[in-house]
């Protein structure tokens, strides 16, 4: 019984609230066909065969969470986001309480995005999750192993999972040090799915569609974003995530001088079509990256 | 595939290049006397397929020790063509950088123009190009190369292609139903000329020959075919240059290395192997082939090699132990590694997936060992050497590989000569980090050393892993000192009820149920919240004979030049001693492998029993200047936090009288860990196995200091991990800079890139020394 406004259902007698699933807005995906084919291959299920649980690894701001965008879009599932942090408690995994809105009662139930995902048959994407400790994520055993349940001991209830739920989580390189992942996890967490640096014709065409506003300007902005990272750093190649934010503090920056001098000054007001120049990217980059 | 004209027939073998379906299906024309051509023609330029011929020639009657098409050879030549779409980036490029194209690097000629000076024509005997060539040699018939020998590289688009490995017996059908998902496979701009040029030439052989037999790619097929049929005269007088007419010179033979080779060989090697076993020569009369000797079933031949892995693996080892770890680690995943791989086929659309994407799903799944295994078993292959052809230079992977396209370079036999470029990968992408192991036949060859050979350097990755491994050591040390509180349940369990407290309170009078609350100390910055040095890992206590003392350290006046004012540890040198040791081992040394064209420049690998670290292992020489520079203000060498001593001295002798210990051996673990007291400042990290028990001296020793001792147990760590730890390579480096430069075959023959667990190390202690600002060590302050 789904209340649709609410997002209310019933489990062994008790009401209980879901999470909120996620929409991801965003924009085409560039590059990555293998791992989009490694997790969906990872996912398919049939007759004797659980789907498994990959997880990502990589550093900050690769795209591992646009790949899990991306394949929930793809494969038309709903996306419930768990943020992984150091407070976590085994119960959090699995259902929480908190002071009720409702004056007849004290508090409500409210599922976890985990067992939300395994009662919709959607995704469950456990984010940073090395950064959960390990005795928190003992409850994921029973989930990802043939059993597909999760026992609330605030609920008092067995939830098992719809057929269709599906299993991704994604760590940091960094979190992984010395192998940070319980043994008792590793080994139901697979594919390990690296996550490389983008090339610098991906990243190049990442900047293009996520900044359409550059314009005619894109190609030698691009050419000298590249002249200045090399100059910055010519070990490691940036992320997308680097990427976008210095031409997207640059973009902001053209629209500074765009509105700078009119009184009063509205913030509400781009160019369709700024005059981005190399000084705003210059900037933009001192600003971010020089320390 | 036959189009008849007035002067006779055309027939054409549309190929996915690199796939044996269809080189099977050249060879069956060429056998059969029915089908036999007066004349082979092939997708490759003129003075290429002279330059393919006149090799094969070479090689076709003596053919190779084993009888069999040496694999891999292949002919590197120039390319000086840039796709058209890149004109204006190709001005601008000159314009900006006031250099001509020529002059910029290869990568940014390869990024920005998808432009690269070299071609490689692989030899593959997989291939139908080269199958034809084989043919044209066999039966000495004219082999006519019917394409541009120059054009740009062509930017192409992927589509998903119907497994070519099931195009075998039936290539008409194949080719029917894919070639019109083929041709989204062309670039316009740069295949519609050569398509042009092989319709006008094709037309000139079939004037010369009434058969003929032309292989060339799939995505040309639909429109050369239109060309053919459509048009009678392409061209009045187009040159149809018959490959012996021509004496080429502008060509690079090479000896492929096998890492580059098997991205060229079908899907694994395997199937290259069986194909060429059960080919006979055409030239040997024999009209019609039986259909079972030539049959390859590739789901059959990797079964094969994933039993014999599989077998290997967890039938190999005759330790107990060693084995229940193997299955433990590996039965489970066993069943999920299969399910991925057949789920992985039914997405890609493949019958069997490629030797790269097959290696990423078990390092994705299984455990390292056994994807060394898995991997050995599929580059098992009767590799050609350098050895059988004297002379040629070696076209190999770079060890260093970013962007999506694969760097390869190749090196003279002498040294002097060497060059790097870039090609389009395949089959597996862009993927660089899945680990091959490197052949046998190819384990002692290296490139030659371009430099001259410097100091003796651990290999670094083992470096990252040690320090990274004790990092988590230090954090499960500290995690044991967490917090423990009660607080009152105000919505979440934390970490379930305190049924203690609970009554407690209920007797106080407060219902209120009571919940533990475990804290540990959080980790804001590894870099200033801990420093886990000193450390002693000891990995297998007792004694052995054949096991000795280790040391391993720095000069400081060497080190002092990486500083800006080096004064202070030339100071600090002079007052103390020169020599900084930075740790030592109990180990048992053995060469591995040196490398034939320097024997000085030999890897060592030493297996460790115990190591004592007094800093991180992996630093290059500026972050040992700057560790070294935080304590050159010291007034006593006692409050330095790793031993000193003059140049000459024995790092041990005078640990010895400094300290009162012995190392002679009995009870090293225990002299390991006193070695380290006296220069921690807080705490030793020691990680030990379960049941060793430190003596009272130690603690006795550490209390005198005012030192905790940190143990961690090994069973923390997984087994694999442990024993990398456990074995380190030393080898001649060369420095560069402000670290050194491994040679370059070295992750070839350890299976391990030179940056691997580099991740795994705080970043922090990665970059400190290296840039200006990096905080200093604020606990030894």
């Amino acid at each position: 019984m789904i209340d649709d406004l609410k997002q209310r259902i019933t489990i062994g007698g008790k009401e209980v609230f879901l999470s909120q699933r996620y929409h991801a807005v965003v924009a085409e995906m560039v590059g990555r066909p293998q791992e989009l084919e490694l997790i969906t291959a990872a996912w398919l299920a049939g007759r004797n065969e659980l789907p498994l649980a990959p997880l990502l690894v990589g550093e900050p701001g690769v795209g591992k969470n646009r790949l899990v965008y991306e394949v929930a879009q793809r494969t038309s599932k709903e996306l419930y986001i768990f943020q992984g942090h150091e407070d976590v408690t085994a119960e959090d995994l699995a259902c929480s309480v908190r002071f009720s809105d409702d004056s007849d009662r004290k508090m409500d139930y409210v599922l976890s995005p985990l067992v939300t995902a395994m009662r919709e048959g959607g995704i469950c994407f456990i984010d940073e999750i090395a950064k959960i400790r390990p005795r928190a994520l003992a409850l994921l055993v029973s989930v990802l192993d043939e059993r597909r349940y999760i026992d609330s001991t605030l609920l008092g209830e067995r939830v098992e999972a719809s057929e269709s739920f599906r299993f991704i989580a994604a760590t940091n390189t960094a979190d992984l040090e010395g192998n940070a992942l319980p043994e008792f996890l590793r080994s139901r967490m697979r594919p390990v799915i690296k996550i490389g640096y983008p090339s610098q014709e991906e990243v190049s065409s990442i900047i293009r569609k996520r900044c359409p506003r550059l314009g005619d300007r894109a190609q030698p902005l691009i050419e000298t974003f590249w002249l200045l990272w090399d100059r910055y750093d010519s070990r490691t190649p940036p992320t997308p995530r680097d990427a976008i934010y210095v031409f997207s503090l640059a973009l902001s920056l053209a629209d500074y001088d765009y509105v700078q001098g009119r009184t009063p000054m509205d913030l509400s007001e781009v160019s369709a079509t700024p005059t981005i120049e190399t000084r705003h990217l210059e900037r933009a980059f001192a600003e971010i990256f020089n320390d | 595939m036959t189009l008849t004209s007035a002067n006779g027939e055309l027939h054409c073998v549309p190929a996915v290049h690199f796939r044996f379906a269809f080189a099977q299906h050249v060879h069956a024309r060429c056998n059969a006397a029915a089908t036999r051509p007066d004349a082979i023609a092939v997708e490759l330029g003129p003075r290429t397929a002279a330059a393919a011929r006149a090799w094969v020639e070479e090689f076709a009657g003596i053919a190779s020790p084993t009888g069999k098409f040496p694999c891999m050879l292949g002919l590197v030549g120039p390319n000086r063509r840039i796709h058209p779409s890149r004109r204006e980036i190709a001005e601008r490029l000159q314009v900006e950088s006031g250099r001509e194209l020529h002059e910029l690097e290869p990568e940014v000629l390869k990024e920005h123009l998808g432009y690269s000076s070299s071609r490689v024509l692989f030899l593959s005997p997989v291939d139908s190009i080269i199958e034809a060539i084989r043919c044209a040699v066999e039966l000495n018939l004219p082999l006519y190369g019917v394409d541009l020998d120059e054009t740009a590289d062509a930017e192409r688009t992927q589509y998903m292609m119907y497994d070519p490995s099931l195009a075998s017996g039936q290539v008409a059908e194949y080719v029917s139903r894919q070639e019109q998902y083929a041709v989204q496979h062309r670039d316009i701009e740069v295949d519609s000329r050569r398509e042009a040029a092989m319709a006008a030439r094709l037309q000139v052989i079939q004037q010369l020959h009434p058969r003929v037999l032309f292989t060339g790619g799939l995505a040309h097929w639909r429109p050369l075919r239109h060309l053919l049929t459509e048009s009678t005269d392409l061209c009045a007088n187009p040159p149809a240059i018959e490959s012996r007419e021509i004496q080429p010179d502008e060509f690079q033979r090479v000896i492929v290395h096998p890492l580059l080779a098997v991205r060229h060989m079908d899907q694994f090697p395997a199937l290259v192997r069986r194909y060429d076993s059960r080919r006979p020569r055409v030239d040997v009369r024999q009209d019609e082939l039986d259909a079972e000797d030539t049959r390859i079933d590739a789901a059959d031949i990797l079964q094969k090699a994933l039993h014999a892995a599989y077998e290997k693996h967890f039938g190999r080892s005759q330790d107990i132990e060693d084995q229940l770890a193997r299955l433990q680690e590996d039965w489970e995943a066993k069943a999920d590694f299969e399910q991925l791989l057949a789920n992985y086929c039914r997405v890609t659309q493949q019958y069997v997936p490629d030797i790269i994407s097959l290696l990423s799903i078990a390092q994705g799944v299984m455990s390292d060992e056994f994807c060394r295994v898995l991997a050995e078993i599929l580059m098992h292959f009767d590799w050609a050497t350098p050895e059988q052809f004297c002379g040629l230079p070696i076209l190999a992977p770079s060890a260093i590989q970013t962007g999506s396209h694969l760097r390869v370079e190749y090196v003279s036999p002498d040294g002097k000569y060497s060059k790097y470029f870039f090609i389009d990968p395949r089959p597996g992408g862009g993927r660089y980090d899945v680990r091959i192991p490197i052949p046998w036949q190819w384990k002692d060859v290296a490139p030659p050393p371009t430099k001259t050979a410097g100091a003796n350097r651990s290999w670094v990755p083992r470096d990252y892993l040690t320090t990274a491994l004790t990092f988590r050591a230090s954090e499960i040390a500290t995690a044991e000192q967490e917090t423990r509180q009660t607080t009152p349940f105000e919505g979440s369990l934390l970490d379930g009820v305190d049924v203690k407290s609970t009554l407690r309170s209920f007797i106080r009078g407060d219902d209120r149920i009571q919940v533990r609350d475990i804290r540990r100390p959080r980790r804001r910055n590894a870099f200033k919240t801990s420093n886990p040095f000193p450390v002693v890992w000891i990995f297998h206590p007792g004694t052995d004979e054949r096991y000795t003392w280790f040391p391993f350290g720095d000069s400081l006046q060497d080190l002092s030049i990486q500083l800006d004012d080096p004064q202070p540890l030339r100071e600090m040198s002079a007052r103390f001693g020169d020599w900084m040791t930075e740790g030592f081992a109990y180990v048992h040394e053995h060469g591995l492998a040196s490398m034939p064209e320097d024997r000085s420049r030999e890897i060592r690998q030493l297996d460790l029993r115990g190591l004592l670290l007094y800093m991180p292992g992996h630093f290059e020489f500026p972050q040992y200047a700057a560790w070294a520079n935080q304590f050159a203000d010291r007034e006593s060498e006692r409050q330095v936090p790793f031993p000193l001593r003059p140049v000459g001295d024995d790092t041990f002798q005078t640990l010895g009288e400094q300290h009162g210990l012995r190392f002679d051996g009995e009870d090293w673990p225990e002299m390991l860990v006193r070695a380290a007291i006296p220069y921690a400042l807080r705490a030793v990290t020691v990680i030990l196995p379960d049941k060793l028990t430190l003596s009272r001296r130690v603690y006795q020793d550490a209390a005198a200091r005012g030192i905790s001792i940190n143990s961690v147990p090994l069973s923390y760590f997984p087994k694999e991990l442990l024993t990398k730890v456990s074995t380190y390579y030393f080898v001649s480096t060369t420095p560069s800079g402000s670290g050194n430069d491994y040679p370059d075959n070295l992750t070839r023959i350890l299976g391990e890139s030179s940056t691997e667990y580099r991740d795994w190390v705080p970043s922090a202690w990665l970059k400190f020394g290296l840039e200006p600002g990096t905080p200093p060590l604020v606990q030894f302050a």
